[in-house]
């Protein structure tokens, strides 16, 4: 199928709510990024099922790959995955047929939208993740010991690096090196496979059921029957209505590159009056409710406004405003004993197996 | 008011909130105190998280820095100190938010903090923990001490309500309280020993836990200890309850006897008999509003009367405690007297079967035991007592009662109408018709209008059958009958009839007795003294 203008905003509004109330600024701009394209060259970007490629063909996860820190004021040029892409057609000898991105949710959600586009190159209907995790090895392909490289980084400088490595933890630090070498991210083409292993190992049809999701937000239709649909067709399971308590931000020293980040926010649930507690690491990774675990990474905790549905960030975190708290499960890979291990916050280990 | 179930008083423990006051002041500091709990039983560090899920109620948990460096920790250690009742977190001083007292308020948990390294606070905390055990169990000593000094069970239980902060402190028999006091009323009296008057129980139990002890554990009913104290209060509550109940025991059952054995009534014949010219004979001592202050029975209760020779006294006395432990039994004339209490669930049939199941021993011997109806308090007790006693009376002078397989037991509610007529005895009845019916005893006639009364009296005042009976004609029934009524015999009048019955039949039996002779037991003839005259 080919998305149109209003697939892509939708697309756009799942990968935010998919992001934990992450930075939403790249995942808008690579929307816009994507509708410009299209404007300027009519096309439009294809989403195929990975059962429509050749079980042979090649396909290659998409997506930015940070230093560790937010993403920088460096834009991209605009061709950064055109090299990524060519750089692992090159080490395979043969075309690449079919882009995945590096996570269903955020700016990576988009970006292979716009490289299909430019290299006329379908997005398949798949991603490694279902949501998003903070390392590159943190995939279903890492759990299905399918190797990450080679990876083709590239910088927005136009410099590029062919990384011949194949454990996912290894490759994810050499990727957060050369990002820092980059400037700051870099546009990265990794764990090159086939359509088959895709099909085997990785999380189905998270593309569209994410366009699903935006199509729900992006309604003309109010609040409550938005809650009433996710619930309904998308898999949210809890929605707490609460106020951004006075006393509600909390900076605490986490890890040495997390300092300054807020590690808790506290809300007052409006109905019943609890305590709700959020911990952040940039992103939401867990709701206490008085104390008790309601959700914990690798379940997806996100924000919406009110007033219209619409996906919230970190930045709407202010004291007195009303946030919708939404909760969904991840990919039942991530809740196995194996998925939980590769999965975790090593602060939240307790209770992510305690709940 | 709560019911307490969670423990039973006994292992040392200590109240977080006399803790804290007192010891550890220095070492901690609190943000919030919960209301209610916070009893410190065990003492854990947790320097994993993971460690918090073992912990069991009743715990002082001391977070770790790293168990206590991400804010949802401190939340989650709240919560889980909520859900396993435990008695209280202790946090690092840098720990503490808004946010965790607020949730520490919410949940009612003990929040503490500490400016020391947690692995000192916590070896400090349980040294004084230990010295607080310590000391508790010293006072404890002290009290039983006190206690066992002293003088009445008013004071002993002053004592105990001085122990638990004033409250009120009850005994309770079959359910009812039997007597209840404070401090502040010993206080106040301290020279009466006697039980507040009636019972006083309008203390004000809400929001207080019920903390009980068993006093006896004999066949029947035992007394029970009760106070209601604040949840904080109940673990030594409990402990000060056990540690008297022996007291209370024993000054139980000496109060009982001495109430008993001073109120119970003065078994004159006229209280028997109902007759309408007690004082003829002697006032009935009893008196019911007197006693009122001093009953030590609020429940139902019956009378049970043993009726047998001095020289069985010490198997009666085996045989009585072996049934009842904790119910006094007096002595009165040729016999003894008790009230035990009647368990409402139960009914006098408990009562019955245990007197039964005791007494069943005696089958052989001049032995009567009589057991009343129900009845509920002081102004009951003489009836009951002559309901025991006759039934007693008729359980010793029939061998009807034993050929049933009840033993020497009669029951006042199940007398055979038969057994009745040899309800008094002889010489009572002579005394009785002396005082009563002068002018019949001085008749010359006076065995066949006797007879007369009687043989109607018998017949359910019947002219014609007792005509039959005596085999004269009715007339002469009739006319016997105005006679008896012109020589002062009450016919007419139904309250006195049972007495008359009684008396009279009595007086028939009594050997020797004729017209016109003053009757004896012994069957001696002598005049009257209207005769002699």
């Amino acid at each position: 199928m080919y998305l149109d203008s209003e697939d892509v905003r939708n697309l756009s509004a799942g990968a935010l709510f998919n992001a934990c109330a992450a930075e939403p600024e790249w995942t808008e701009d690579g929307m816009r990024r994507v509708l410009a394209h299209m404007d300027m060259t009519g096309l439009r970007p294809e989403l195929k099922q990975v059962t429509d490629l050749d079980p042979d063909a090649l396909v290659v996860c998409v997506g930015f790959v940070n230093n560790g820190l937010s993403l920088s004021e460096l834009r991209p040029v605009g061709d950064e995955f055109i090299a990524a892409i060519e750089l692992i057609a090159e080490a395979h000898g043969r075309e690449v047929a079919g882009l995945i991105p590096l996570a269903a949710g955020s700016a990576n959600a988009v970006v292979p939208f716009l490289a299909g586009m430019q290299c006329g190159i379908p997005v398949i209907d798949a991603d490694p993740m279902g949501r998003i995790f903070p390392l590159v090895s943190q995939t279903v392909f890492a759990l299905n010991s399918l190797p990450i490289g080679p990876i083709a980084a590239v910088s927005a400088l136009g410099e590029s690096a062919l990384l011949r490595v194949d454990e996912p933890a290894r490759g994810e630090r050499l990727l957060r090196a050369l990002a820092e070498e980059f400037g700051g991210w870099a546009a990265t083409a990794s764990y090159p496979m086939t359509a088959d292993a895709l099909g085997s190992a990785g999380i189905l049809g998270s593309l569209s059921n994410l366009i699903a999701i935006g199509r729900v937000l992006e309604s003309s239709r109010g609040t409550d029957h938005k809650h009433s649909e996710l619930r309904r067709s998308c898999g949210v399971r809890q929605i707490v209505r609460a106020r951004v308590s006075e006393d509600s931000w909390v900076a605490r020293p986490w890890a040495p590159s997390r300092v300054g980040i807020p590690a808790s926010v506290v809300l007052e649930e409006e109905a019943g009056g609890q305590i709700i507690q959020l911990e952040v690491q940039s992103e939401i990774l867990m709701m206490l409710s008085d104390g008790a675990v309601r959700a914990v990474s690798p379940d997806i905790i996100t924000l919406l406004r009110p007033a219209d549905c619409s996906v919230a960030s970190l930045d709407d975190l202010w004291t007195g405003n009303v946030l919708d708290i939404c909760v969904l499960r991840a990919a039942s890979a991530w809740y196995t004993p194996a998925g939980r291990k590769l999965g975790r916050r090593p602060s939240l280990a307790m209770m992510e197996e305690t709940r | 008011m709560t019911k307490d179930t969670r423990r039973s008083p006994g292992a040392g423990e200590v109240r977080l909130a006399d803790f804290v006051s007192a010891y550890a002041a220095e070492l901690t500091q609190v943000h919030h105190l919960a209301p209610v709990g916070g009893v410190i039983r065990d003492l854990a560090l947790i320097s994993d998280i993971e460690e918090i899920i073992g912990v069991g109620p009743d715990t002082l948990v001391v977070l770790s820095d790293t168990a206590s460096q991400g804010d949802w920790m401190v939340s989650a250690g709240l919560r889980y100190a909520w859900e396993r009742r435990a008695a209280g977190l202790v946090v690092p001083h840098s720990s503490v938010t808004k946010t965790a007292v607020r949730l520490a308020e919410r949940l009612g948990v003990s929040l503490l903090s500490t400016e020391y390294d947690a692995t000192r606070t916590a070896l400090d905390l349980a040294l004084r923990i230990g010295l607080t055990r310590s000391g508790q169990v010293a006072r404890l000593q002290q009290f039983t001490s006190a206690a066992a000094r002293a003088n009445g069970l008013r004071e002993l239980l002053g004592l105990v309500s001085t122990e638990v902060g004033g409250r009120r402190v009850r005994v309770e028999t079959a359910g009812s309280i039997v007597f209840s006091v404070t401090a502040d009323e010993v206080e106040l009296d301290i020279s009466n020993d006697q039980m507040s008057e009636g019972v006083i129980d309008g203390e004000a139990i809400d929001g207080l836990v019920e903390v009980s002890a068993e006093v006896t554990g004999g066949k029947m009913d035992s007394d029970v200890l009760r106070i209601f104290v604040s949840p904080d209060e109940r673990e030594y509550a409990g402990r000060v309850l056990e540690a008297v109940a022996p007291s209370v025991r024993a000054l139980t059952a000496e109060f009982r006897l001495s109430s008993l054995t001073s109120s119970l009534p003065s078994l004159t014949i006229a209280a028997l008999t109902g007759s309408s010219r007690f004082d003829l004979i002697g006032e009935v001592s009893w008196n019911a509003s007197e006693a009122a202050g001093r009953w030590p029975l609020t429940g139902s209760f019956v009378s049970v009367c043993v009726l047998a020779e001095e020289r069985d006294s010490s198997a009666v006395h085996q045989v009585w405690h072996a049934t009842f432990p904790d119910v006094p039994l007096a002595r009165i004339d040729s016999g003894w007297l008790a009230l035990v209490p009647v368990r409402a669930k139960e009914g006098k049939a408990a009562v019955l079967a245990a007197v039964r199941a005791g007494f069943t021993v005696f089958a052989d011997l001049d032995l009567g035991v009589g057991m009343s109806d129900p009845g509920m308090g002081p102004e009951r007790v003489a009836a009951a007592v002559q309901e025991a006693w006759l039934a007693a009376r008729l359980a010793r002078s029939s061998d009807r009662t034993r050929s049933k397989g009840s033993g020497p037991v009669l029951e006042f509610a199940a007398i055979p109408l038969g057994l009745a007529q040899g309800a008094l005895p002889r010489e009572l009845a002579v005394e009785l018709a002396r005082a009563m019916f002068p002018e019949l005893l001085a008749d010359v006639e006076a065995h066949v209008i006797i007879e007369t009364i009687v043989a109607l009296l018998d017949c359910r005042g019947s002219v014609s059958k007792a005509a039959q009976r005596l085999g004269v004609h009715r007339n002469t029934l009739h006319a016997r009958l105005r006679r008896a009524g012109e020589l002062g015999v009450p016919l007419g009048d139904p309250d006195s009839t049972l007495s008359l019955h009684l008396i009279l039949t009595g007086l028939l039996s009594a050997r020797g007795f004729r017209s016109g002779t003053t009757p004896s037991a012994e069957g001696e003839e002598s005049r009257t003294d209207r005769d002699s005259a």
